[in-house]
C-alpha cells in the first residue's frame, strides 16, 4: 500500500506561505537566542485569549498541564471533580495529579458530552467543581445547565476545549464559557503548536499563578519560589507555530465544517449508520467526525476493513471510557455495567477522517468505504 | 428523510392529518410551550344553529401551565372525557356517518393533556391509514430551543433531510436555518375540506370529528390525499 493512497484520520496542515513565515520567525528567534519565554509566546497569549474572548491565555506546553494546573488552582486536594468517562484519559488523571478523587459521570446518547442529570446525582458534599469537555469538537450543549448547577452547589467548571478551538455556542467560544478553559496544540488537534496547551480564564489571579507553576513556582516580581511548580512552559518555537496556526484558524473551521456537510449528507444515503447530533447553535469545530454505526455492526471489524480494503484510517472518542480502564477499575473498582450510556454507545462510534486536506474524491471515497464496509461487518 | 412537526392538539382539524399524511416521521412537539387559547386542549364541533359550532375544552387550571412544556400538563377534571363523549353525541347521533367507537374513544380518559391527544391522534391515524412514524419531542432528548432553530434541531437529530411544514409558518419561519443545515423545506398546500355539514350552513376547519361523521373515514382519507406540498 502506498502511502499516497492512504487517507489519514487526522494531520496537521501547513500552507507554503505558512511555513515560510514560521521559518523566519524562527531563524530570527534562533539568531537572538530568546528561545523561551519571550515574544512569541506573549504574542500568542495575547492573540489567543483575543479570540477566545477571555481576559488571560497562559501558554504551557501540554494541554494535560493546563487542566492540571486550573485543578491545583482550585485546590482540589481531598475533594471529588465530576469528569465524563467519555475523554481522553489524561483528564481524569489530572485530577488525581491535582490532588483530587476523579468522579466519572455518564453521557447523552445523542451528543458524547456529559449528562447533567447523571452529574447532579454525582455530587456530594466533597465535590470541588465539573469538568466538561467539548468532545471531538462539539461544545457540550448542556453546558448551560452545567454552569447552573455549578452556581446552585457553588462549584468551579473547568472546559476540557483541547477539541474545541474556535468551537461555539450561541456566538460564544469554547473556552470562555466557564471558569477556565483548557486546550490542547498536539498535532492531531484543530490548529497546533508541535505540542503545547493554554488556560483561557477572565480570573487574573488564577493567570498569575498559571504563570508562576509553569515556572517551578517562581513568583516573577520577587524570584523566590512561593508554591510547587514544574517545567511547563512553552518555547518560543511552539509559540511562532501556534501564532501562525491561529491566524488560519477560522479557514481550518470552514474548511472543517464543508468536510462534515459532505459526510452528513452522504451519510443520510446510507444504512447503519448515523452522525452525532450538532444543534443549531453550535458551531462545532469537528476535530473529529464521530458516526454511530448500528447494533449489529462490529465496529473493529468495520475499522478493519476499512483500513485493509480501502486504505481509510478511522479513530474513535473513547473507547474504553475511562472508568473500564485497568487502572481506574483498579483505583476505584468500576465495573462494566456502572455508566450504561457510555458503555452501549461508545463502542459503537467511530470517527471518519476528518484534516483539512480532505479531498472530495477522499471524502467520496470514505463514504464509499464506509458502506461496503458496513456491509461486510455486519454480515461478517 | 421527511419530517413534520405539530403540537399535539386535541382532536385536530383535517389539514393537521393533512400533512401528517405527507411526511414519514411526524413529531408531537410536547416539549413546547403550553398556550392557552391555542388548540392543544380545546378544539370546535358544530351545533345545532347556523354557522354554531362550540368550543369541547379540557380543563388544565388557570395559568398553573402557561409556558410549561405541553408534555407536562395534566387535564384537572376526570369527569371531562365522559363530558365531552356525550357532547358530541348528543350533536352528531343523527349524523350519516356517526360512529360510536370514535366518541367512545373520546370518552376514555388519560392523566396528562399530551398523552390524551396522543392516544386520539393515533386512533384518527390508524382509521384514516395515515402512517407516518410517531416521535415526541420530548423524548428526543435534545436541550430544548424556541422557534425556527428548535425545528432545526429536532429534524436534524431525526436526521431529516426535508421539513414539511404548515403554510401559517412561513411568515416566521427563519429559512435560512434550514438552507444552511442543508434541509429542503416545503409548505403544505391545504385547501378545507367542503362536505354537507347536517346541521344548517358550513364552519370550515373544524375537528376532524366533524368531517368524519358527515362523511365518513373513507371518504376523509380521500380527500385529505389533494393536499399538495410546495418548496420553500
Amino acid at each position: 500500500m502506498s502511502e499516497k493512497n492512504e487517507i489519514m484520520s487526522s494531520r496537521p496542515f501547513f500552507d507554503n506561505a505558512g511555513i515560510e513565515k514560521i521559518l523566519s520567525d524562527i531563524r530570527k528567534t534562533l539568531k537572538n537566542g530568546v528561545l523561551t519565554d519571550g515574544p512569541y509566546v506573549k504574542k500568542f497569549e495575547e492573540a489567543f485569549a483575543k479570540y477566545i474572548g477571555t481576559a488571560e491565555a497562559v501558554a504551557l506546553n501540554s494541554g494535560t498541564c493546563s487542566l492540571e494546573i486550573a485543578l491545583r488552582y482550585f485546590d482540589i486536594r481531598g475533594r471529588e471533580v465530576v469528569v465524563p468517562t467519555n475523554t481522553f484519559i489524561a483528564s481524569g488523571n489530572t485530577v488525581l495529579f491535582a490532588g483530587g478523587k476523579p468522579i466519572l459521570a455518564d453521557i447523552k446518547e445523542k451528543t458524547l458530552c456529559i449528562d447533567p442529570d447523571d452529574v447532579q446525582k454525582r455530587i456530594t458534599s466533597k465535590t470541588k467543581g465539573i469538568m466538561v469537555v467539548h468532545i471531538a469538537g462539539l461544545v457540550c450543549p448542556e453546558i448551560y445547565e452545567l454552569k447552573e448547577i455549578c452556581h446552585d452547589h457553588g462549584l468551579f467548571l473547568i472546559e476540557d476545549a483541547a477539541h474545541a478551538h474556535g468551537a461555539m455556542i450561541d456566538g460564544k467560544k469554547a473556552g470562555s464559557l466557564g471558569d477556565a478553559g483548557s486546550f490542547s496544540f498536539y498535532p492531531t488537534k484543530v490548529m497546533t503548536s508541535c505540542e503545547g496547551g493554554m488556560i483561557t480564564t477572565d480570573d487574573h489571579k488564577l493567570a498569575k499563578i498559571a504563570r508562576s507553576v509553569r515556572a517551578h513556582g517562581i513568583d516573577k516580581e520577587t524570584g523566590q519560589a512561593v508554591r510547587l511548580g514544574y517545567n511547563w512552559r512553552m518555547h518560543e518555537l511552539s509559540a511562532i507555530v501556534g501564532l501562525r496556526q491561529l491566524e488560519q484558524l477560522e479557514t481550518f473551521i470552514k474548511k472543517r465544517e464543508e468536510i462534515a456537510m459532505k459526510y452528513e449528507k452522504g451519510l443520510r444515503r446510507i444504512k447503519g449508520v448515523k452522525p452525532i447530533f450538532t444543534p443549531s447553535n453550535i458551531r462545532n469545530s469537528y476535530y473529529k467526525y464521530p458516526v454511530l454505526v448500528d447494533d449489529e455492526v462490529d465496529p473493529v471489524q468495520l475499522a478493519a476493513f476499512m483500513k485493509s480494503k480501502f486504505h481509510i484510517n478511522t479513530g474513535n472518542v473513547y473507547y474504553p471510557p475511562c472508568h473500564l480502564h485497568p487502572l481506574y477499575k483498579e483505583m476505584f473498582g468500576y465495573r462494566e455495567g456502572d455508566l450504561p450510556v457510555s458503555e452501549r454507545v461508545l463502542r459503537r462510534v467511530i470517527t471518519l477522517p476528518m484534516h483539512v486536506q480532505l479531498t472530495a474524491s477522499e471524502i467520496n471515497r470514505v463514504l464509499k468505504g464506509l458502506d461496503v464496509c458496513l456491509q461486510k461487518a455486519c454480515n461478517s | 428523510m421527511k419530517i413534520a412537526i405539530h403540537q399535539p392538539n386535541y382532536l385536530p382539524y383535517p389539514g393537521f392529518f393533512a400533512k401528517a399524511s405527507l411526511c414519514e416521521i411526524f413529531v408531537l412537539y410536547d416539549s413546547a410551550q403550553f398556550t392557552r387559547g391555542d388548540f392543544m386542549n380545546r378544539n370546535r364541533i358544530r351545533t345545532f344553529s347556523h354557522n354554531g359550532c362550540m368550543w369541547l375544552t379540557l380543563p388544565v387550571g388557570k395559568k398553573k401551565y402557561e409556558g410549561v412544556p405541553i408534555s407536562e400538563v395534566r387535564i384537572k377534571d376526570d369527569a371531562i372525557f365522559k363530558q365531552h363523549r356525550k357532547t358530541i353525541e348528543t350533536m352528531y347521533s343523527r349524523a350519516p356517518f356517526f360512529n360510536k367507537e370514535l366518541c367512545d374513544s373520546v370518552g376514555i380518559g388519560h392523566e396528562f393533556l399530551c398523552e390524551h391527544n396522543t392516544f386520539l391522534i393515533g386512533y384518527i391515524f390508524e382509521k384514516l391509514g395515515v402512517k407516518p412514524k410517531v416521535v415526541h419531542a420530548s423524548k428526543l432528548d435534545i436541550p430544548i430551543r424556541r422557534g425556527t432553530a428548535g425545528i432545526v434541531d429536532i429534524v436534524k437529530v431525526l436526521n431529516g433531510t426535508e421539513y414539511i411544514s404548515g403554510l401559517g409558518a412561513k411568515t416566521y419561519l427563519e429559512e435560512e436555518l434550514f438552507k444552511k443545515e442543508s434541509i429542503d423545506l416545503s409548505y403544505i398546500e391545504f385547501q378545507p375540506i367542503r362536505y354537507a355539514q347536517m346541521h344548517p350552513g358550513f364552519v370550515e376547519n373544524l375537528s376532524i370529528i366533524d368531517a368524519v361523521f358527515n362523511m365518513g373515514w373513507k371518504e376523509v382519507a380521500s380527500a385529505l390525499k389533494n393536499t399538495s406540498i410546495k418548496a420553500a
